[in-house]
């Protein structure tokens, strides 16, 4: 059933296809107002399939598997295909914040190394971010090998404030507005899972993740003997969205392996919303046959109490 | 000649019961969901001290097994005990337990049954729900209800 090909890494990704049902313009001094009205008809569920061994599986069928969608068992798909490896975004947070002063000069070698790396990635689907003192800031959009080449990134040195979820939240939604709807769009964070700062909670961090389909990747700063709640927070974002966790050192170039790896063998699934209840729905992939078969995916998606 | 009748009837009808219940079934799996693990403690005796639902903290899978007269509700006794989610499972009853073989597995994995709904009775409970669901877009895109907003 299954040819195993070398592959890490699944992962995920859901989307509510919003099906429009009105509308109107809403003009300054124009008395009529057009109300748009949509409703979420399908779910789109992007994921990863690997054996026992953690091999990518690339001949599933979507009779061996079934989504369990807020309880509800499904079974029939109206969609079932392989990914298009080239719509890939990829996302670097980078965390120059004091926090990680001990380990940065280890940091920038990595982040500056997983950017030689991403060869096989163009350019322009390649991003970097960075976050010390209160604002998260874009570094390099569709130029960032450029720039690491002319050694024009800055890679000062780690100081002020921690606002981690706000970088979060705020690269989520910068990566949402890229590329076309169906691209998979990952964030690599650089971080040791401590926040100081941010005006948003770890809560929102994960929910805008969600939202922007964004999945997280997480290299954990920490030395291994560290009492920090910080690895768990980096645990808690991949495993909410699909991604995961490396420790460092060389974290980074294991996660690009793995999501390039992975990305071989991903499939995008869809099927009709099997409950219109609003709130969080929880999304889980579970085998109907073959048992060693495992399944990412991220954890659920938002359906609106509202339909707006 | 009647009292031999009788005694026979007598010997066979626990049997023929019991086959009945010992039969192999068939279903489908249209739910599942994490739930407390119910504790070893889970029976008459627990009841009545009070301490029926002996929660252990850990998530034990609960399924909703449609059958052609009856629907289950089953729970595993671990986190582990996950069932395919083939279309048909077969299962058979055995002390209020139900019992299905996963696969070619040496030995059937055995689910506590948590309740037992007739048919009919869920199937009506469905279809209010999905009319109910139905009702509730309808309104969302229904023009009057956009007016009265």
């Amino acid at each position: 059933m299954a040819t195993p090909i070398p592959c890490r890494r699944p992962w995920p990704l859901v989307t509510l296809f919003l099906v429009s049902a009105g509308m109107a313009p809403a003009s300054a001094g124009n008395p009529r107002e057009f109300t748009y009205r949509t409703d979420a008809a399908e779910v789109r569920l992007t994921f990863s399939a690997s054996d026992q061994s953690h091999h990518g599986v690339a001949n599933l069928q979507p009779s061996d598997f079934a989504v369990v969608d807020k309880d509800i068992i499904v079974r029939n798909f109206q969609s079932f295909t392989r990914t298009d490896s080239t719509k890939l975004e990829i996302a670097i947070l980078f965390d120059a914040s004091g926090s990680v002063s001990p380990h940065f000069r280890q940091e920038t070698a990595d982040v500056l190394n997983l950017i030689a790396q991403t060869a096989g990635i163009p350019d322009e689907n390649l991003s970097m971010f960075s976050f010390q003192e209160m604002q998260p800031a874009l570094l390099c959009a569709g130029n960032c090998r450029a720039l690491r080449a002319a050694g024009q990134l800055p890679t000062g040195r780690a100081a002020g404030l921690t606002p981690l979820f706000d970088a979060i939240v705020f690269a989520s939604d910068y990566l949402s507005r890229r590329g076309d709807a169906h691209a998979e769009k990952v964030l690599i964070v650089f971080s040791d899972g401590v926040d100081t700062i941010s005006r948003h909670s770890l809560r929102d961090a994960v929910d805008a993740s969600l939202r922007s389909e964004v999945q997280l990747d997480c290299i954990d700063l920490n030395q291994r003997s560290t009492a920090s709640q910080g690895p768990a927070v980096l645990r808690g974002f991949a495993n909410a969205t699909g991604g995961r966790y490396f420790p460092a050192p060389d974290g980074g170039i294991r996660a690009l392996n793995a999501i390039l790896e992975d990305f071989r063998t991903s499939y995008s699934v869809s099927y009709r919303l099997p409950s219109r209840a609003a709130g969080f729905h929880a999304v889980r992939i579970l085998p109907t046959h073959n048992r060693n078969l495992q399944f990412r995916s991220r954890s659920g998606y938002y359906y609106p109490n509202r339909v707006q | 000649m009647k009292r031999t009748l009788l005694c026979i009837i007598l010997l066979v009808l626990p049997i023929a019961l019991s086959a009945q219940t010992h039969r192999q079934q068939q279903g489908t799996i249209v739910r599942m969901r994490m739930t407390e693990c119910l504790g070893p403690q889970h029976g008459f005796m627990a009841t009545m001290s009070g301490d029926a639902k002996g929660e252990t903290g850990q998530l034990c899978p609960e399924y909703v097994l449609v059958a052609d007269k009856v629907v289950y509700v089953i729970n595993g006794k671990s986190s582990e005990q996950l069932i395919p989610l083939a279309e048909e499972t077969r299962f058979r009853l055995h002390k209020n337990e139900m019992l299905i073989r996963i696969d070619d597995a040496a030995k059937e994995s055995r689910f506590r049954i948590k309740a037992m709904v007739l048919r009919p009775e869920w199937d009506r409970n469905q279809m209010l729900e999905e009319a109910e669901s139905n009702a509730m877009a309808t309104r969302h895109l229904d023009p009057s209800t956009i007016r009265e907003q």
